[in-house]
């Protein structure tokens, strides 16, 4: 019998705590490596195990095995075969005491306040969402066990939500995954509710990355809905702020130039740091080329003065991908509406050989 | 004739005569007035005295057309009903609160919103355990004290009615209105996004929330400019002291600071020595003429001025003290005390102030430097130099 097959009976919930414990090791170091993985996946009950042992009374069980899933899920091969996973009884229905679908463990998981393996449960849900096919499913399966999405995003803005300390930043990541998903952006952009003003403020949010990239990757991907755009910008959402915020800087302005800018803009102190991680300046500036798609946000967006604040972070970036980035979205803003002559600049179609040209020019501007 | 006879003699026996008779009738009624009168007299307080039955129907609880005013005395039969409804021996605490609320609520309809406040604490003094009972107290007082316009403690009786019952939707919009009024832009937002929870698409609560996040953005961006304001402020003052050190000014005092700075006379107070956009120094200076005990103030002379250029200026026309008209510039002697050593030193019109400020000898006092200026060669002159030798 092979060593895995022996493990196996001990990664059982009723087995011996010290069996239980060693064998649990074991496999957190398999997942440590590429062929340790490869191992393990050939075999589904092991899996089942974990997410049973996920759930399992005691602390330091349930949180090497959620480590486990954390690693085995951060592969594409990973995901698709826990999510595939299903327990053995082979009829779909959760009648078990212990729940064996792995989405719906971790939200359990999540939505407990006195878990203690909220975090990595967050940062397992994150890496099964990453693959846009999943999503549909998964939103589904978040209704199945009784939870409606506004209390996952309560969940998400409350500080002291969980009792045991974890931060449930990796949320953040959950919802931009699922941000690719029209009908979870069309539950975050509900007009009748206030959901996206919620999350709004987080693109400042100091202390975590995690938290911050995760909601800006959201805004992002719901800055592709052309049709919402107007309410986007308009005081009902007012999205425009809190994109530039993290972009700009302790410069001054005149007294003339400043009462133009949002009030959140306005008046900012001399320590004021901008955005440290280069990826998420990238994609707000993209979440801001994309608001530039019709013409009277365009001009909105140029009557509030939003060029300033791109100026001055043209001239402190240093990434070659970000000022590539904020060049785009200046030029739109310092050309003239004749210029542009579209209303809708996407409904332009570039010519196939133009638009292989534009994209060597931009490498060689980012190699440069 | 015998019966009359007979007749005459029982009547005889018997008889009266009218007058006799009538004596004696008078005699029965005089006695019968006697012994009435003699009989004790009664008082009928329990009727109503006949000409006053509407004063009475009025103070009847049942009859009564509007109720008594505090401090009115009350009909027994109120002050009985009374005992009766506030006795804390025949009501237990949860009926007496349950009373004083149906007073309170009582009150609160006829927008008497006072009296509706007291009726409440006491019905809460009474501490009847009942928790709903207890969290609707709260709720009622709070509203009264909304429409009085009493927001903080408004607010405080919301919060203690959601501390009993934390799902309790009049407390908690109350609440988040009274934080929009006290300018809480953050528990305004926490108490909206708890209401939204339960009912997402409450239109009360969204609008609510959109104000409590446009009024906490036009706070914060005011205290923003505020901070900036004073930032560039602070950095000016320092500026200026950091130019008056490097010059070697020497002001009064020991520590060079704004305060040291400070216009002493009024008639200054306009012209605080400030750096200018080249940043040169300009001060305010005064001149004194001990002759006729008179002064000039200069708002603002520049460092680099020369004392001629003022002088010039100033003695143009011929001021109205200038009796002789013998304040020419060319005639006039510049002269500064040092107070330290008490000394006069005198400068030369064709110098700068700031030369003869960064002299060892020249201190500025209140803010303002200081000459005395006299005509060349008089005897005002001779005096004052005699004073200092």
């Amino acid at each position: 019998m092979d060593s895995l097959e022996e493990i196996q009976n001990f990664l059982d919930v009723d087995a011996r705590f010290d069996l239980k414990t060693a064998a649990l090791q074991y496999v957190l170091g398999l997942t440590g490596t590429e062929a340790g993985r490869f191992l393990l996946l050939q075999r589904p009950c092991l899996l089942s195990s974990l997410i049973s042992l996920a759930q399992d009374k005691s602390e330091s069980i349930a949180k090497d095995a959620c480590l486990a899933i954390v690693n085995i899920s951060a592969d594409e091969a990973g995901a698709r075969a826990l999510l595939s996973n299903h327990d053995s009884k082979g009829d779909g229905q959760d009648t078990d005491l212990y729940y064996s679908n792995v989405v719906v463990v971790m939200i359990k998981i999540i939505m407990d306040p006195d878990s203690s393996v909220a975090d990595p449960g967050c940062m397992i849900l994150s890496n099964l969402t990453r693959s846009s096919g999943s999503t549909e499913r998964m939103i589904e399966l978040i209704k199945k066990c009784g939870f409606t999405l506004d209390h996952i995003v309560s969940v998400f803005t409350n500080q002291q939500y969980n009792k045991k300390g974890a931060t449930l930043h990796y949320l953040g990541s959950v919802f931009s995954n699922l941000s690719q998903s029209a009908t979870f952006r069309s539950y975050l952009l509900d007009h009748e509710r206030c959901v996206i003003q919620r999350l709004l403020p987080y693109t400042e949010y100091l202390p975590s990355h995690v938290r911050r990239g995760g909601i800006v990757g959201t805004l992002r991907n719901c800055c592709f809905d052309i049709e919402n755009h107007d309410w986007l910008l308009s005081p009902e959402v007012d999205i425009l702020p809190h994109l530039l915020l993290p972009l700009a800087g302790p410069e001054e302005f005149t007294d003339d130039e400043m009462d133009k800018l949002p009030l959140e803009l306005q008046y900012l102190p001399e320590d004021k740091m901008r955005e440290p991680d280069p990826d998420i300046r990238k994609m707000l500036l993209e979440a801001l080329i994309q608001l530039c798609a019709k013409r009277s946000s365009r001009e909105l967006i140029r009557d509030k003065n939003i060029y300033l604040i791109l100026r001055e972070l043209h001239k402190w970036e240093t990434d070659r991908r970000v000022l590539l980035a904020c060049e785009n979205v200046i030029d739109i803003l310092i050309r003239t509406e004749d210029e542009i002559g579209e209303d809708n600049i996407r409904d332009i179609d570039v010519p196939r050989d133009l638009h292989e040209k534009f994209q060597k020019m931009d490498e060689d501007f980012i190699k440069d | 004739m015998d019966s009359k006879a007979t007749n005459a003699i029982s009547k005889g026996e018997m008889c009266m005569s009218d007058e006799k008779r009538r004596r004696l009738a008078e005699k029965l009624d005089q006695e019968l007035d006697e012994f009435i009168g003699g009989l004790e007299k009664r008082s009928s307080t329990d009727e109503w005295p006949e000409d006053r039955w509407q004063e009475e129907m009025e103070k009847h609880p049942f009859f009564m057309t509007k109720t008594p005013e505090a401090g009115e005395p009350l009909s027994p039969l109120m002050e009985g009903l009374q005992q009766l409804k506030y006795s804390e021996t025949d009501n237990t605490p949860q009926e007496l609160a349950a009373t004083y609320k149906e007073d309170g609520n009582y009150n609160f309809k006829i927008k008497k919103y006072r009296l509706a406040i007291m009726s409440y604490t006491e019905g809460l003094k009474q501490r009847c355990g009942d928790s709903v009972l207890e969290s609707e107290l709260y709720n009622n007082r709070a509203a009264a004290h909304f429409f009085l316009k009493n927001y903080r403690s408004c607010l405080f009786d919301c919060r203690a009615a959601l501390k009993i019952r934390s799902c309790y939707p009049k407390a908690q919009v109350r609440a988040a209105q009274c934080c929009m009024f006290l300018q809480r832009y953050d528990e305004c937002i926490a108490l909206c996004d708890k209401m939204l929870l339960g009912s997402p698409t409450d239109k009360v609560s969204l609008e609510l929330r959109a104000r409590a996040v446009a009024g906490k953005k036009m706070e914060e961006r005011n205290i923003r400019k505020q901070n900036v304001s004073e930032r560039k402020e602070k950095e000016k003052e320092q500026a200026l002291l950091r130019a008056i050190k490097e010059r070697g000014i020497h002001i009064e005092g020991t520590e060079l600071s704004m305060a040291a700075l400070e216009p002493s006379s009024p008639v200054v107070a306009q012209g605080h020595v400030h750096l200018d956009g080249k940043g040169s120094l300009v001060w305010p200076v005064m001149f004194l003429y001990p002759e006729y005990e008179v002064s000039d103030l200069v708002q603002e002379f520049c460092e680099d001025d020369t004392f001629s250029q003022h002088l010039t200026a100033m003695f143009e026309s011929t001021p109205d003290w200038d009796k002789d008209s013998s304040y020419i510039p060319s005639e006039l002697n510049i002269y500064y005390e040092c107070r330290g050593r008490h000394t006069l030193h005198q400068v030369t019109a064709s110098g700068t102030l700031g030369e003869v400020l960064a002299r060892e000898t020249y201190v500025v006092y209140g803010g303002t430097p200081c000459f005395l200026v006299t005509v060349r060669g008089s005897k005002v002159e001779q005096n004052l130099l005699a004073r200092y030798s």
